[in-house]
């Protein structure tokens, strides 16, 4: 019999990931093609368009009704790019919604990528349950997604839960944005990978996420510096966001935690001296346990959910 | 649309639908029967039972007759709220002062004024006691009976239940206050945190049309405090005692306050904290003692709250940030600071487009607060788990409690 598929999208600035699910359930394995380079924002969106019929393709086909897709970068609930992604080129100030919906001729749904692995932890991953749940999703960047009750917090623009530019070292390492001091420089995979190389021969190469993961395992000196120092600063802001949301339940994840780098054990003994005793007593803190699937999840999750409210 | 209640029990579907008109009356008064029975879908038939008996109990009265229609039938009569119902007494306890605000049943002020509570430390729940009993003095001076208090604290507390969590400003913990008070002074009794107390305080001031529990206003309310340095204080101590300048804030998301999963949300720490600062700043004990007095440390104060604050309005995306106590009286160095030092750090809360602003209440925004978070939950629409009920409130308890007192109201 053939199934009715949503397909949710991860865009990220080196992959599109997607996944199938079935109105039954059932989801197809979890696809990963790099994101197309060189071709602006029109070769991102024909890679998506053709990430979308390969998941369905490879799902067993069947009817498509409704696409999710997450991206990086300010984006609000009527899938607007509204303003720049560091890592995407051309992204930005354009209705993703209008020109996906063109393409595949089914409603396409969405939000930043975070907040949306946010709602694929809430329903079937490490959140569940949760009264306050933030994300912290640490890879190329930082991103955050916010659940109240299982409703996501966006803010009143629709563009709430960006917490990777929280200012964690003011007049510190110079940040993307602008902004010096940002948690992002320093906690993210690649704020990560910067540190480390500063505290490494220059001799010692380009490194590699695994690379350093492995380096920290090894207990190489410049790794576990370069990481005290990350774990500080992600320390910093998970006291901002306790102090602030008094969340019960913290996810961390993104490729820093895939690549086995420790994180919670390191951060929270850092908390006393940045959170209130209530709030970071009364929060517990998670892995996520989606991987990458958490934002295809995520996205297949939302669209399946407005389709069902159509 | 319907947006009556069909599903619960009879009792909860009674509540519910009263509730549902006291808002929209609230809201949008003055309305004819019909008026509320077209906007909320419900039978009017049911809406003429539900005013009748709100008439009955003295919170409604006719406000005047409304235009014929346009066949030229009876002038509909229009009803609103009846501010003589009662009053609301607001309490804002610090630990020296208490700050009291009597409001009408529509969230007019009647009276307002401060009483010195002294300087002893020692015994802080006759203290609290000592504040209620001017309150409710002040309360009888207005004529009106008091339907209910709403009290402010500094430090931490679980609304729900009513207990002071930790207050070390008061020195108290693990107190149930609210229930304490409503003990003795038989009313319902509610109480918050100083900072979302202001923020209660600023709910009544959007439009009628854009307020609502299901997609109301979006803000932080700022909050600062002078405090004197404790020099007793110990480091770990800090953010529970504050030296120097108490920072909280209260968050409001879709027209709810954002109390956390333990209510102990809107706490605030400077990222440039160290072991050696005593306040919520990173200054040293030094400085912060001379805070209030030395304008140059004021100003490096406020810039590195105003920094620390730039990437959580990020964060949170309000409609409005409000500033409120030192912030408010200190506002031209507030605009100053953002005008340059901070510029560049507060040009993505600006593109964001929130508004800056002052708090509407002035130096009574914690105690008008306090009376305008009672009237709010009193006005709360129940939902069906019970989640949103007050424990304290409900229209149902007003009227049984009025019914078997001896005071007597006309609409």
């Amino acid at each position: 019999m053939n199934e009715t598929w949503t397909i949710g999208i991860d865009l990220g600035g080196t992959n599109i990931k997607a996944i199938a699910l079935a109105a039954s359930g059932k989801r197809g394995e979890l696809l990963s093609v790099p994101t197309p380079s060189g071709g602006g924002s029109k070769g991102i969106i024909d890679g998506i368009v053709a990430v979308v019929r390969q998941a369905l393709e490879e799902a067993g086909g069947g009817r498509l009704d409704a696409v999710g897709i997450g991206t990086p970068g300010l984006v609000d609930d009527a899938l607007t790019i509204r303003g720049t992604a560091v890592n995407l080129p051309e992204w930005e100030r354009f209705s993703l919604k209008t020109v996906l919906e063109d393409r595949l001729s089914v409603p396409a749904w969405g939000g930043n990528d975070v907040g949306l692995a946010a709602i694929a932890e809430y329903e079937l991953g490490a959140g569940s349950g949760a009264e306050v749940l933030v994300c912290i999703w640490l890879g190329t960047g930082i991103g955050g997604g916010i659940l109240l009750n299982g409703t996501p917090f966006r803010g009143h623009n629709g563009i709430g839960g960006e917490i990777g530019h929280v200012v964690v070292e003011p007049g510190g390492k110079l940040c993307n944005c602008g902004q010096s001091g940002c948690v992002e420089a320093y906690g993210s995979a690649n704020g990560m990978l910067a540190l480390y190389r500063k505290e490494q021969s220059p001799a010692a190469g380009t490194p590699t996420l695994p690379d350093f993961a492995a380096a920290l395992r090894a207990g190489e000196s410049a790794a576990v510096a370069a990481h005290e120092v990350a774990c500080t600063m992600l320390s910093r802001l998970t006291g901002s966001v306790l102090n602030v949301f008094a969340p019960d339940r913290i996810v961390f994840g993104g490729g820093v935690v895939q690549a086995g780098i420790p994180l919670i054990e390191p951060i929270t003994t850092r908390l006393p001296e940045y959170a209130l005793p209530a709030t970071r007593n009364q929060c517990t803190f998670a892995l996520s346990t989606l991987g990458g699937s958490a934002g295809p999840l995520g996205a297949a999750l939302l669209a399946r959910r407005k389709a069902t409210e159509r | 649309m319907s947006r009556g209640y069909s599903g619960g029990s009879k009792q909860f579907q009674r509540q519910a639908n009263v509730a549902l008109v006291m808002d929209l009356v609230r809201r949008a008064q003055p309305l004819s029967r019909i008026d509320i029975a077209g906007r909320l879908g419900l039978d009017r038939s049911t809406i003429t039972h539900i005013t009748s008996r709100l008439f009955d109990e003295g919170c409604l009265r006719v406000h005047s007759e409304g235009d014929a229609t346009s066949k030229g039938g009876r002038r509909p009569t229009l009803l609103a709220l009846n501010p003589a119902y009662g009053c609301i007494v607001g309490i804002d306890i610090s630990p020296d002062t208490c700050r009291i605000h009597v409001a009408d049943f529509v969230g007019d002020p009647l009276w307002r004024g401060s009483f010195p509570l002294g300087e002893d430390a020692s015994a802080p729940e006759k203290k609290i006691e000592r504040a209620v009993r001017h309150a409710l003095d002040a309360a009888a001076g207005t004529g009106h009976p008091a339907l209910g208090i709403g009290i402010a604290v500094p430090g931490i507390v679980a609304p729900d239940s009513g207990t002071v969590i930790e207050s070390r400003e008061l020195g108290i913990a693990g107190y149930d206050l609210g229930r304490e008070i409503a003990r003795w002074t038989e009313l319902p009794v509610l109480l918050d945190n100083d900072a979302r107390c202001c923020a209660y305080g600023e709910m009544g001031n959007v439009s009628a049309e854009s307020s609502s529990p299901a997609a109301g206003p979006s803000f932080l309310f700022v909050m600062g405090r002078f405090q004197p340095a404790d020099p007793h204080t110990a480091p770990e101590e800090s953010l529970l005692k504050p030296s120097g300048i108490g920072i909280g804030i209260g968050v409001v998301v879709d027209g709810r306050i954002h109390a956390g999963a333990h209510h102990s949300a809107g706490e605030f720490r400077s990222v440039s904290w160290r072991a050696d600062a005593p306040g919520q700043l990173g200054m040293v004990r030094e400085r912060l003692a001379h805070m209030k007095k030395e304008e140059a440390i004021l100003r490096q104060g406020f810039e590195e709250l105003l920094l620390n604050l730039s990437p959580l309005v990020s964060v949170l995306d309000p409609e409005e940030v409000i500033f409120g106590g030192e912030f408010r009286r200190q506002y031209p160095l507030v605009q100053d600071l953002l005008d340059n030092e901070l510029a560049s750090s507060y040009i993505g809360m600006r593109t964001g487009g929130w508004k800056l602003r002052l708090s509407s209440n002035g130096e009574w925004e914690t105690a008008a607060g306090a009376a305008r978070m009672f009237v709010e939950h009193l006005f709360a629409i129940p939902a069906p788990e019970g989640r949103s009920f007050p424990t304290a409130v409900g229209w149902e308890t007003l009227f049984d409690r009025f019914r078997s007192s001896d005071e007597v109201r006309t609409a």
